[in-house]
């Protein structure tokens, strides 16, 4: 009994080591990845927000999409990963109208961006300061939603948009949402 | 070649480690007129998560992630937000993560109890390993009166 007792501490460490293994390696092997918070706002409502619009002297409104399927990417020309995503996201352009929304940005950089990479995006608001993106729970760029006809975020993609997400669980949210 | 007194040199060291926490990341356009408020601010900044960081308080990080959010943070309390309705805006969109001390629920229940757990542990094996160990020989109660 006495000799048991003592094992108790080995156990218990062997324990904490293991589960210390384990969750280290599920994040090399990317089932928890860096970019990933654990959280996303797939499920909730996209909030309402209105943003001066790129190229003209107006606003786009997100409430003005209520009814309609529709979709955001927040983007910059600084972000290396919207340069990955850009032709990935010019396909997906041609599924379901997307919103962009161009985050921290210079407007002439943009510009030069849009002319380089194409311009996909029916519409494109300029979040100067930042503090629209953290309204949508943007915390990396990319990020990219499909949101429903009832304004229900059915994917929010942390990190760029690539081939093969426009025939997995991103290409899935788009034609649940066009369909739908 | 200019030298330099280790003395003078430790000196600055520790004027440097000693104003390190005061310092943060804040710039002077950032804070608010209003002293209480600007405490406020700083409070609940110290208590949030850089979500970009490597473990840091949006206090402490110069990233613009950080930036925003503490931008963000004090335009809400002049707005007359309370911390409470503050934290629970950016837990609806950044879930527990975003706050430095996990709350208590179902899913971090383990990380609360686990350490309280361990000592009972430890303790009850110390006791029970200390009862079935032979005392010291010491001499009749008696005698030693």
């Amino acid at each position: 009994m006495k000799r048991l007792i003592l094992i108790v501490p080995l156990v218990l460490f062997a324990a904490i080591a293991g589960l210390a293994y384990v969750m280290l390696n599920a994040s090399l092997d990317g089932t928890r990845s860096v970019q990933s918070i654990g959280f996303s706002m797939t499920g909730k409502k996209m909030p309402a927000v209105s943003l001066p619009a790129m190229g003209t002297s107006g606003t786009i409104d997100l409430e003005e999409w209520q009814g309609k399927a529709y979709a955001v990417n927040v983007f910059a020309s600084w972000c290396g990963p919207c340069k990955l995503e850009a032709a990935s996201i010019d396909v997906m352009a041609e599924d379901i109208p997307v919103v962009g929304i161009n985050y921290r940005d210079d407007a002439a950089d943009a510009a030069a961006f849009l002319d380089q990479f194409g311009n996909p995006y029916t519409m494109i608001g300029i979040d100067e300061d930042g503090s629209t993106s953290i309204r949508l729970g943007v915390h990396g760029l990319p990020e990219t939603f499909i949101i429903d006809s009832n304004g229900i975020v059915l994917h929010h993609q942390q990190g760029p948009v690539f081939a093969d997400d426009l025939t997995g669980s991103l290409g899935k949210a788009i034609r649940k949402a066009t369909e739908g | 070649m200019i030298k330099f007194c280790p003395a003078f040199i430790a000196a600055l060291l520790l004027i440097s480690v000693a104003l390190a926490p005061v310092a943060g990341a804040l710039t002077p356009e950032e804070r608010l007129d209003n002293p209480e408020l600007e405490e406020r601010a700083r409070g609940l900044s110290a208590e949030l998560r850089c979500l970009v960081c490597q473990n840091q308080s949006i206090d402490d990080s110069d990233s613009p992630f950080a930036q925003d959010l503490r931008r963000l943070i004090r335009r809400e309390i002049e707005e007359g937000r309370t911390d409470g309705e503050i934290k629970l805006f950016l837990q609806d969109r950044y879930g527990d993560y975003v706050l430095l001390s996990p709350p208590l629920n179902s899913t971090t229940i383990a990380l609360w109890v686990a350490p309280f757990a361990l000592l009972a542990v430890g303790i009850l094996g110390l006791a029970l390993a200390r009862r079935g160990r032979p005392g010291p020989v010491t001499g009749d109660e008696n005698e030693m009166s």
